[in-house]
């Protein structure tokens, strides 16, 4: 009974130590991977779209407290992104890691190209252009990052098989 | 419509909305009440751990920066305190100048010879600046030799300890006479001094001006050993010299006396 839940809490501290600590140490030209993301869309893909939404609830609510401005648009779009995970696996689902980083990538370009449009509309100063590309860049780091936790994950229950 | 409710997406859709909207209305001041409060009770670990991190991160380079600066700075204050030991040697120097009635030549120690006991060094002051053969060579602390050849921009000096440098001497005390030379070890020796002479450990020993090179009245050394042996004609004394020269720096050579 307990079990479910440490695993939940684990997982969701070990993708926040990454978003918050890990990602702006991994940050390149000013473009980092987006953890949060990543895991929100990839368990909406592997478990469906109850946990993919449930998730990126939780981890939305986290990350908008760490952002009075973007407070309140965060939880939504994550949320929405682990329900779309869960309805894209639902309907053209395929058990390949560079399809399921292809999903990631999309799905973390329009995430962020949302958010760069929520911020441009506080500060108009804002280029669309360069929001377009810091997604693009964003997107694909994200991707990367997602391919390598799928290899790392598989090769973990390799590793737990052989044992 | 009716399908749409029916959907299993739509309660969740509506819940998150219901939730979303709540929160992007609320006033900047409460967002960042709410954003403080998160920061520092659920997501404390993080950021926590995040400063961590920065801090180690900026104290390796704090470490680099400060040890470059520490050793910048050690070889300042190396300079420095060379400066300091040169300010108050040339002090001494200048105190030293005014006391004595001759024209001194400051020089500075260019070359020693490579010998155990120093007998000879070059110094920087030659025939360009009034220097020349057989000009006594003093420091503060007394006699360090005489010049025995000199080029336009330097001469040599022949040191105390050199066995051909002899300096007639006299005790201050009691004007016992002899003279000042090196024969062996690390003292100097006050020899053709009579045996029926008072002459006792700690005396002065001053040049007396009779050899023609050194005037009258320059410290040499003090006395260290005296002794009386039978069947010899003279005492046996040991000098030791005033001046230090395994850390000679600066001399002065004295050219003329100071009314020339």
């Amino acid at each position: 009974m307990i079990m479910p839940y440490f695993y939940y809490f684990s997982g969701w501290f070990v993708i926040m130590f990454c978003q918050i600590v890990i990602s702006p140490r991994l940050s390149v030209a000013g473009v980092f991977p987006d953890f949060v993301l990543a895991a929100v869309v990839l368990l909406g893909l592997k478990r469906g779209w109850e946990t993919g939404f449930r998730y990126g609830f939780v981890f939305g609510l986290c990350l908008d407290l760490l952002n009075p401005l973007t407070f309140g648009w965060t939880v939504l779009t994550l949320s929405l992104s682990g329900l779309s995970a869960g309805v894209i696996r639902e309907k053209i689902y395929v058990e390949n890691n560079i399809y399921q980083a292809g999903i990631v990538a999309v799905m973390a370009f329009i995430y962020q190209l949302l958010m760069h449009l929520i911020e441009s509309t506080r500060f108009l100063s804002q280029n669309p252009q360069s929001s377009v590309v810091d997604s693009l860049f964003i997107a694909l780091y994200t991707a990367v990052i997602s391919i390598a936790s799928l290899i790392l994950l598989q090769q973990r229950y390799r590793l737990r098989e052989l044992l | 419509m009716r399908g749409i409710l029916k959907s299993p997406y739509f309660m969740p859709i509506l819940l998150v909305a219901i939730i979303s909207v709540a929160m992007i209305i609320l006033p900047l001041r409460s967002k960042t009440t709410l954003s403080r409060m998160g920061s520092s009770s659920i997501l404390l670990p993080f950021i926590e751990i995040d400063k961590y991190l920065v801090k180690i991160g900026t104290s390796f380079e704090q470490n680099r920066i400060l040890n470059r600066r520490l050793d910048s700075l050690s070889v300042l204050m190396s300079v420095l305190l060379e400066n300091k030991n040169e300010n108050e040697r040339l002090r001494r120097m200048l105190e030293f100048n005014f006391e004595l009635p001759y024209k001194l030549i400051p020089a500075e120690i260019i070359a020693v010879s490579p010998t155990s006991l120093f007998k000879s060094i070059l110094i920087d002051a030659g025939l360009n600046r009034g220097v020349d053969r057989n000009m006594p060579v003093i420091s503060p602390s007394g006699i360090i030799g005489k010049t025995i050849a000199s080029d336009r921009k330097a001469s040599t000096v022949q040191l105390l300890f050199d066995p051909g440098c002899k300096v007639a001497a006299r005790i201050q005390r009691n004007r016992a006479m002899g003279i000042v030379e090196h024969l062996e070890g690390r003292y100097l020796s006050f020899t053709n001094v009579p045996g029926d002479q008072d002459v006792v450990p700690g005396d002065t020993v001053i040049s007396s001006g009779l050899g023609g090179i050194f005037p009258e009245g320059l410290f040499i050394g003090t006395v260290i050993i005296s002794e009386e042996k039978e069947g010899e004609l003279f005492r046996n004394i040991l000098v030791d010299p005033g001046a230090d020269f395994s850390i000679l720096d600066e001399v002065f050579v004295i050219v003329s006396p100071a009314n020339d």
